[in-house]
């Protein structure tokens, strides 16, 4: 076990969670609006408009097809305009964004469809205007959907962003390439892999219990 | 005109509302005019499928008005503007079958809800929330979630809500219609107290007879989008001029219960009123006419004072003994209708 370099594996699990964390935020900072602007666009909706509803929708199933590995790479030019490096864990941190904006978009999407049309109904009698309805009604509605949506996209984040160790990035995924796998060290790789399992239990148990605290029905 | 315009809260004229298109497009209100006063509690009844609900819609426009005029207190509501309308919406409450109160909030932030929306200051919302709350006995239990409230409490709130922002009028579109009938009547008796004691008009959009029966001052029926007939409760109740009508207001008693080909002579449904009921009209026809008849349903019931009821007969299916019937019923002041065959 001498050869582990514990300082490295700690640096490089505090870089996966900034890079995770960050991601996520930014990414929910567009794929929220986006997922809302996708329900209330819908047919029957708020503010139905079938031209926005469709290029967003195909917008949103052309970013999640792309497989994420071949994203980081098509990426690349566009990262090194906007961090200056197309390497390292500041640099992961626009493909994980960008990868992760129409993931959350559904996500979102899915949770909000679940507020009843009748919540709906009984805002638009109130005199709510379209933004009153979002933001009072549908979100606060969809609340304990969202926060479980978002552990799962947590979740997922963290696992693109040791993917992202392929190509350059930093963290826990580089880690377990550069050590484990090209120096065959299998107790690095052994080592990051339960840390990766620590880190989702630990977003999946937090989402799952902030979601039941906040959940009244 | 002026005191037209005062009396009544809405004018409906020639109001129509088509879904869908084509060969495929239902006319889900085809040309209704009628008033509602100010003041009165104004049922709407109908099969359901019969398009009350998309009628009441068009009352505060969550249903858009494709044809003719709906005038709230003097606002076309179809032509306003979307701020007018919201505004207007202040002064609509409205409650539904489903309650459609927030899940995530207490109820008293359900109720202080429509008073953000108004624009109602901060500081006053919680008190009038409170106030209304109490108002429908629910003063012990702000800080409960709807979750944790049974059906006619879920109901109250909504109530208490929809009179947040003091509209002139309320709209009820089924609000009893998921709720056993002792809940069913200590919810009509709230609204009934809120309306005398507020003034308020109410507009009540049920299937159910009973509803009509124990709040309503004047009642529409509306059949197929279409209104068949309206007037007071007492009047429709007692001499329904049309077989939709008699269907609705009496199913107890209605052609519905009774398979009339199991039955040799000619079937027929008699309704008397008030007038009548307290005269022994069976037994005088017999006596008078010495023909017998057989009853195979009687339904007497007193609505505001007045006893009324209906029957259905078979009488021997002679034809000049079932005119000869037929003759003194109908010199007797009742109304007689052949069932022809079993619905």
């Amino acid at each position: 076990m001498s050869n582990i370099i514990w300082s490295e594996i700690w640096q490089g699990t505090a870089d996966t969670l900034r890079m995770t964390l960050i991601s996520t935020l930014l990414a929910y900072a567009v794929g929220l609006p986006f997922g809302v602007l996708l329900v209330v666009t819908d047919k029957g909706h708020i503010l139905e408009n079938k031209t926005i509803n469709f290029i967003f929708g195909t917008l949103a199933n052309i970013l999640r097809s792309i497989p994420f590995l071949i994203l980081l790479v098509v990426l690349m030019p566009f990262t090194r305009l906007i961090v200056g490096s197309s390497i390292g864990t500041t640099a992961t941190i626009v493909p994980l964004t960008i990868g992760t904006i129409p993931i959350i978009a559904r996500m979102v999407e899915s949770s909000l469809k679940e507020v009843s049309a009748g919540i709906i109904e009984a805002a638009r009698s109130m005199g709510a205007s379209s933004w009153e309805i979002i933001t009072l009604f549908m979100v606060p509605e969809a609340g304990p959907s969202l926060i479980l949506g978002a552990a799962i996209n947590l979740a997922t984040i963290l696992g693109y962003s040791a993917m992202a160790g392929c190509i350059g990035g930093g963290g826990l995924g580089a880690i377990a390439l550069n050590y484990g796998y090209y120096r065959y060290q299998t107790d690095v790789l052994m080592i990051t892999v339960i840390i990766l399992i620590l880190l989702i239990q630990i977003f999946q148990t937090l989402g799952t219990r902030i979601a039941l605290k906040v959940r009244h029905s | 005109m002026s005191l037209e315009k005062e009396n009544n809260i809405y004018t409906l004229r020639n109001v129509s509302k088509v879904f869908g298109s084509g060969d495929t497009a239902v006319k889900a209100i085809d040309d209704v005019s009628l008033d509602i006063h100010r003041g009165e509690i104004f049922g709407i009844i109908g099969m359901s499928g019969a398009g009350k609900s998309t009628l009441v819609r068009t009352l505060n426009r969550l249903e858009s008005i494709d044809e003719g005029s709906v005038i709230f207190n003097g606002l076309n509501l179809g032509t306003l503007s979307n701020k007018k309308l919201r505004e207007a919406r202040h002064s609509i409450g409205i409650i539904f079958q489903n309650y459609n109160l927030l899940m995530q909030k207490t109820i008293l932030a359900n109720v202080m809800m429509p008073l953000r929306i108004a624009g109602v200051p901060k500081s006053e919302r919680r008190e009038k929330a409170i106030k209304m709350l109490s108002i429908v006995g629910l003063e012990d239990r702000l800080n409960a979630y709807p979750a944790q409230l049974s059906g006619g409490q879920r109901q109250r709130v909504a109530i208490a809500r929809a009179l947040a922002t003091d509209p002139e009028v309320l709209l009820c579109d089924e609000a009893t219609s998921a709720l056993d009938p002792k809940t069913t009547g200590e919810i009509l008796k709230l609204l009934k107290k809120i309306n005398s004691e507020m003034k308020l008009t109410i507009v009540i959009i049920t299937h159910e007879m009973k509803v009509v029966e124990s709040i309503c001052d004047r009642v529409a029926i509306i059949n197929y989008g279409k209104l068949v007939e309206i007037g007071d409760v007492k009047e429709i109740f007692t001499r329904p001029k049309t077989e939709t009508a008699r269907n609705l207001l009496m199913p107890g008693a209605g052609a519905n219960d009774i398979d009339i080909s199991e039955y040799k002579g000619r079937c027929a449904r008699i309704v008397f009123d008030g007038t009548v009921s307290s005269e022994p009209i069976i037994c005088n026809l017999t006596r008078k006419t010495g023909h017998t008849v057989s009853i195979l349903s009687a339904n007497t019931k007193s609505i505001g004072g007045i006893g009324f009821g209906q029957m259905i007969i078979e009488i021997p299916d002679d034809e000049k003994v079932y005119a000869e019937i037929v003759g003194f019923l109908t010199e007797a002041g009742v109304a007689v209708d052949e069932l022809k065959s079993y619905r």
